[in-house]
């Protein structure tokens, strides 16, 4: 656990998960819930990266495939992805991630902004809110990407939702 | 204002409302050659009961108009003066006033120019009427025991009254009335000389004085209008409690008791005030456009926060009170029986009280559904002013009848419902029916019948239309439709099928566009808002016997009755009412015409195939058997068939909206959890089709 001397008020919680082998983290206040794996109703003429709809509780519930959107591939067989549910911007959503691993207490002087990416990488600069580096166990630093969920859903799909009343 | 107290305004708004409708009601079915006494009574109570409450809940102008009515209905009572078909339309009209005067009181915005004008000639026909036989005073009514509540008074009144120009003809002794009103409490009067002209214009036997008085009194407001009862006439006199002891006075009211500031010029002052809006746009904040649609979104806001009030019938809430008892009681059953879940006797209690929970649900679910269920009456109950005042205009002899007005419907329909019924009824009366000397001519009665029928058959609602007109001419729309292409040349559309053109945009073969209908418009809307609730219209048409448009709608708009079938590896719902059969056939049944389009010839008639696999991009899109499983059905006149992997039965889904967490898809419509806890999408039949001409038009 990351400082837990300082004050519990200026720290932001948040959930790590891993995606083809990188850290990732979610700001907690976001996160509804966690689901393991649900079957996905496919929906037609959906984009890879929204592939459908999944039955939460009774409510219709779309699922973002976050290794699509970052174009990481597909997971490998002996993955069992696990949902998370968020809530952005007054909607529900499932986010597909390879697993979740921990909620960690961070220092929000410890965030810091993203570098420029190259062109190559798929996970544009806009969608990370900033990197955190985690001392290890072995006392190697290991690095976390802290996703901005709102810029990363208003910039995809989340604008097509908005607009779509074709 | 207090929350209850709103509570009680709206209360009051719903039963004056009510009441209103009543006395519509009661004076449409009242005989005119013989009138019942108890229908006057009944007229006289209704009018009576929205006063005083009106005049409790401070809305002063309500009161005094239906006080006038009342007076008017007093004579007619007591049998001094007869009930004319004039009289009765001036009652109609007086109806349709209170109506707006309550509309704008919800609003709290004084009743528009135009209305008010209204109301004066009302008024003053009514009292034209009057002076012919003199107009006793309100009688003091033993009926209401409300009385006494609804007359007291508060703080006092704000008065602004203006003679009448004939008063000094009249011989009326205006001192008195300020001498009976000082009576009543203490008086501050400010006269107000502003409307004298020109001397040179002046007619010295005309009265052109004005007051404006401010009373403090306990006494109910009646009392004033007692006083004033011979000068009142159209607007002269306007009442207005004084703000109640607790609020705060406005400025206006502290100006005028402090500094003795007038009323007239305290108006003055306001009317050179202008609204927020109008500042904005002079400041060059805002463009006019973006106001107007401000105030448009503020009057829609309104209009939703009328229309989400339900009122149930007590038995309902009774039942499902009911209900949640044995719930409850089933509950502690189970959590008993899970305790000695291991003994013989608790597995036995325990599906026992399984048992009763599914029935109980089951009827929970029931129930609670029926809460939403409102009875059709509540549309039906407009029509016979409608048709009477249609009737009138129209110079046709025209009879209503209505049968199943207890017919349950979703609320929402009965919303929705609304405009379509209203544009049938109006077509039915404007273009089905004859006028009366073609009626006598054909051999028919010189009067017609409109009937208006709901009943409830088998999962659906129909509401039928019918008249015995002259029904569609069936030549004609052909014609038309042939000028508008809706139809290719050459081709022969069943009868059925031209006579549902009637309800295509802009389609109308009336020559004469009247008033009322022939614009082509409503019957649009009737198509859509019956699409939009998931029903559909059937037409029946005799020439010259008439015609019958029946509506046919789902139960309620939650539930949905589906023939699930899979489509590669994915479960799909059909709504049932658009399926007409399903069948197996061939490959070799299904013939390709100009290169990919199938069609599959069925009892003569060729019908497009449409591979649902390829058209939802599901599965690998390969047809690997040689016979296809093909759902027939059928949408706007239309009908296609759906080539599916498997049928897998027919059940009654919960329909969910995809929209709220995800967006519209095209060609499904929502959708609904199996028993499984899968999603299964539920397809949207004339939406596949749009996509299928769609796709077809891409790759042609």
């Amino acid at each position: 656990m990351a400082s837990t001397e300082a004050s519990s008020q200026s720290l932001q919680q948040v959930l790590c998960f891993a995606l083809a082998g990188e850290a990732y983290a979610l700001p907690i206040l976001k996160v509804r819930e966690i689901q393991a794996q649900a079957t996905i109703t496919r929906i037609p003429k959906a984009p890879p990266y929204m592939p459908g709809v999944i039955n939460l509780r009774g409510a219709i519930v779309p699922i973002l495939e976050l290794r699509h959107r970052f174009s990481l591939g597909d997971a490998p067989e002996d993955t069992r992805p696990v949902i998370v549910i968020v809530e952005v911007q007054g909607r529900t959503l499932g986010i597909r991630v390879d697993s979740v691993s921990d909620v960690l207490d961070l220092d929000p002087s410890a965030i810091r902004p993203a570098p420029e990416l190259g062109t190559q990488s798929a996970l544009g600069r806009e969608f990370i809110a900033g990197l955190a580096s985690l001392p290890g166990a072995t006392g190697a630093e290991s690095m976390l990407i802290l996703l901005d969920l709102d810029r990363l859903l208003s910039d995809g799909e989340l604008m097509a939702l908005e607009s779509a009343t074709v | 204002m207090s929350d209850a107290m709103a509570q009680f305004r709206d209360a009051f708004f719903e039963e004056a409302t009510e009441l209103a409708d009543g006395m519509e009601a009661t004076l449409l079915s009242m005989d005119l050659a013989s009138v019942e006494v108890e229908d006057l009574h009944t007229l006289f109570r209704a009018a009576h009961s929205i006063k005083g409450n009106a005049a409790t809940f401070g809305f002063p102008a309500v009161a005094s108009f239906t006080h006038q009515l009342e007076s008017t209905l007093e004579p007619v009572r007591q049998g001094t003066r007869p009930m004319t078909p004039d009289l009765r339309e001036l009652m109609l009209q007086g109806v349709d006033l209170i109506r707006s005067h309550l509309h704008h009181a919800r609003r709290e915005e004084p009743l528009p120019a135009k209305e008010q004008q209204l109301q004066e000639m009302l008024v003053a026909k009514l009292q034209e009427d009057a002076t012919a036989a003199p107009l006793p005073p309100p009688a003091p009514d033993m009926q209401t025991p409300a009385r006494s509540v609804a007359m007291k008074g508060g703080r006092g009144f704000s008065i602004r009254f203006e003679a009448p120009t004939d008063s000094f003809r009249r011989g009326i002794n205006l001192e008195r009335l300020f001498r009976d009103l000082a009576k009543l409490g203490t008086l501050q009067i400010w006269p107000d000389l502003t409307r004298i002209p020109a001397f040179e214009q002046m007619d010295p036997e005309d009265c052109h004085l004005a007051w404006d008085i401010r009373l403090e009194t306990a006494h109910p407001q009646i009392d004033v209008d007692d006083i004033f009862e011979f000068v009142a006439e159209g607007d002269n006199l306007r009442i207005q409690p004084l703000s109640p002891e607790g609020t705060v006075p406005t400025l206006g009211e502290i100006l005028q008791t402090e500094a003795g500031v007038s009323p007239a010029d305290i108006r003055e002052a306001l009317s050179q005030q202008k609204r927020l809006g109008e500042l904005l746009v002079d400041m060059g904040k805002v463009k006019p456009e973006a106001v107007n649609k401000a105030l448009d979104q503020q009057q829609k806001k309104r209009n939703q926060a009328e229309a989400s009030t339900v009122r149930v019938a007590t038995d309902k809430i009774d039942r499902l009170v009911n209900l949640v008892g044995e719930l409850v009681i089933t509950q502690a059953m189970l959590a008993q029986a899970s305790q000695q879940s291991n003994t013989m006797q608790g597995e036995e209690q325990m599906s026992a009280a399984l048992l009763q929970l599914d029935r109980q649900t089951r009827e929970l679910q029931e129930r609670v559904m029926g809460i939403r269920m409102v009875p059709v009456e509540m549309v039906f109950s407009r029509f016979p002013r409608m048709v009477h005042e249609l009737g009138k205009q129209l110079g046709k002899d025209v009879e209503l009848v209505m049968e199943g007005q207890a017919t349950e419907l979703d609320k929402t329909f009965i919303e929705m419902l609304v405009d379509p019924l209203t544009h049938l009824v109006r077509n039915a009366v404007d273009h089905g029916m004859e006028d009366k000397a073609e009626r006598l001519r054909t051999g028919k009665p010189a009067m017609g019948t409109i009937a208006l029928r709901a009943s409830s058959r088998g999962g659906h609602i129909h509401i039928e239309v019918k008249d015995d007109g002259k029904g569609l001419n069936r030549d004609r729309i052909y014609q038309k439709a042939l000028d508008r292409g809706l139809i290719q040349p050459g081709s022969r559309p069943s009868d059925e099928e031209l006579n549902l053109l009637i309800f295509e945009p802009g389609f109308s073969t009336v020559e004469q566009v009247s008033d009322l209908s022939g614009r082509g418009v409503g019957m649009d809307v009737v198509k859509q808002n019956v699409r939009a609730l998931g029903g559909r219209i059937e037409v029946e048409s005799q020439p010259g016997r008439g015609t019958l448009i029946r509506l046919v709608l789902p139960l309620t708009l939650a539930i949905l009755d589906g023939l699930t079938v899979r489509v590669a590896e994915e479960t799909y719902v059909f709504p049932l009412a658009s399926v007409l059969e399903s069948f197996q056939t061939r490959g070799t049944d299904v013939q390709t015409v100009k290169g990919d389009r199938e069609v599959i010839s069925l009892r003569g008639e060729f019908i497009p195939v449409v591979r649902l696999q390829r058209l939802l991009t599901v599965g690998s899109g390969q047809e690997t058997s040689d016979r296809t499983l093909l759902v027939l059905v059928e949408s706007e006149g239309r009908r296609a068939a759906m080539a599916v992997d498997e049928l897998l039965g027919q059940q009654q889904v919960v329909i969910k909206s995809l929209e709220t967490h995800y967006r519209r898809v095209e060609g499904i419509s929502g959708a609904t959890i199996l028993g499984d806890g899968r999603v299964a999408l539920i397809l949207d039949v004339p939406g596949l089709m749009r996509l299928e001409a769609g796709a077809a038009a891409v790759g042609a």
